[in-house]
């Protein structure tokens, strides 16, 4: 006996026609959707080509602001180093040799060049004692 | 071709638009389950013919081309879907198709066909296009090649895969 597979792919004659339709007259529409979209496209290239703009002006506005930043730190560092300045740059170089010139007293290398030692004379007590009203005998009595 | 190179452009254009529309219609409609769709990829694959044919080769056949040309951009239109679905995470693209062909307007088979198209919807996409070209378009394997660029040995192993899913699928219902 002869065994007849069942394949409902062969058999079946509904299913290789399509069924899924269209929208009344769509074929006879597409030529012209198809050209119109092609001349929408040819156009927006053209626009957005003619819209381009050339390098050097794109890049303008960014070297500008690169320029006006070159400037303003060459002539910031110019004045900084031609105009006299308190010398607070001499004095932390001073700081600085504290920690590598071996002294007893490494103080004395900072105030070596402004310090001046002031002596208090007998004279300067008295005449700060008779200026403030202090007597001199209750001075010596305390 | 002929009339194209004797510099009538436009109208060798129309005359393979009005020769190939319908059939790469209705190819790229049972790839997306969509008329709107299949109309936007349709014209798509028109504009790109009009643009690549000063570099078509006639060493190939002109029709292994455009279908070449509407397959590639059906099967990335569908690629670009499952991506977004993925982000997005929505539904799986064949189940998204599936429930395109139930609401489609334009459907209007019968129960056997809807089942038939919903289980092509869920084949990989090569087994999928080897099965539409070969089943619906009745296209030999060489031509097929052709189009996707893959050999006629392994489309035959997908073309088998796919007939034997499809078949089985159908026989769980009728």
């Amino acid at each position: 006996m002869e065994k007849i597979e069942k394949d409902i792919l062969n058999t079946s004659d509904d299913l290789k026609k399509m069924p899924f339709t269209t929208p009344e007259g769509y074929f006879e529409g597409v030529n012209r959707s198809v050209m119109a979209r092609i001349a929408a496209e040819k156009s927006s290239e053209e626009t957005s080509s003619a819209e381009r703009k050339p390098l050097r002006l794109i890049l303008a506005p960014y070297l500008s602001l690169a320029a006006m930043f070159a400037v303003i730190v060459c002539a910031g560092s110019l004045f900084l180093k031609y105009l006299p300045f308190s010398s607070t740059t001499d004095e932390f170089e001073d700081m600085a040799y504290l920690d590598i010139i071996p002294v007893t007293e490494p103080d004395m290398i900072y105030y070596a060049g402004n310090y001046e030692t002031e002596y208090v004379t007998e004279e300067d007590i008295a005449e700060y004692l008779i200026y403030s009203g202090v007597d001199i005998e209750s001075f010596e009595t305390e | 071709m002929s009339l194209y190179r004797s510099g009538k452009r436009e109208e060798a254009f129309n005359a393979l638009v009005d020769s190939y529309k319908e059939r790469l219609y209705w190819h790229i409609r049972r790839l997306t389950c969509s008329h709107e769709d299949a109309d936007d990829l349709l014209q798509e694959t028109f504009v790109k013919i009009w643009t690549s044919l000063d570099s078509f080769r006639e060493a190939s056949s002109l029709y292994t081309w455009v279908y070449r040309i509407a397959t590639n951009e059906a099967l990335n239109f569908l690629r670009r879907q499952k991506v977004r679905a993925a982000l997005s995470f929505a539904a799986p693209l064949d189940e998204t198709l599936c429930r395109k062909i139930d609401s489609d307007p334009y459907f209007n088979g019968n129960e056997l066909q809807r089942r038939l198209h919903k289980a092509i919807q869920k084949l990989p996409p090569k087994q999928r296009t080897v099965f539409l070209l070969r089943y619906f378009d009745e296209l030999s394997y060489e031509d097929i090649s052709r189009i996707t660029g893959t050999s006629v040995g392994s489309l035959k192993a997908s073309y088998h895969h796919a007939y034997v899913k499809i078949k089985e699928e159908l026989e769980k219902y009728f």
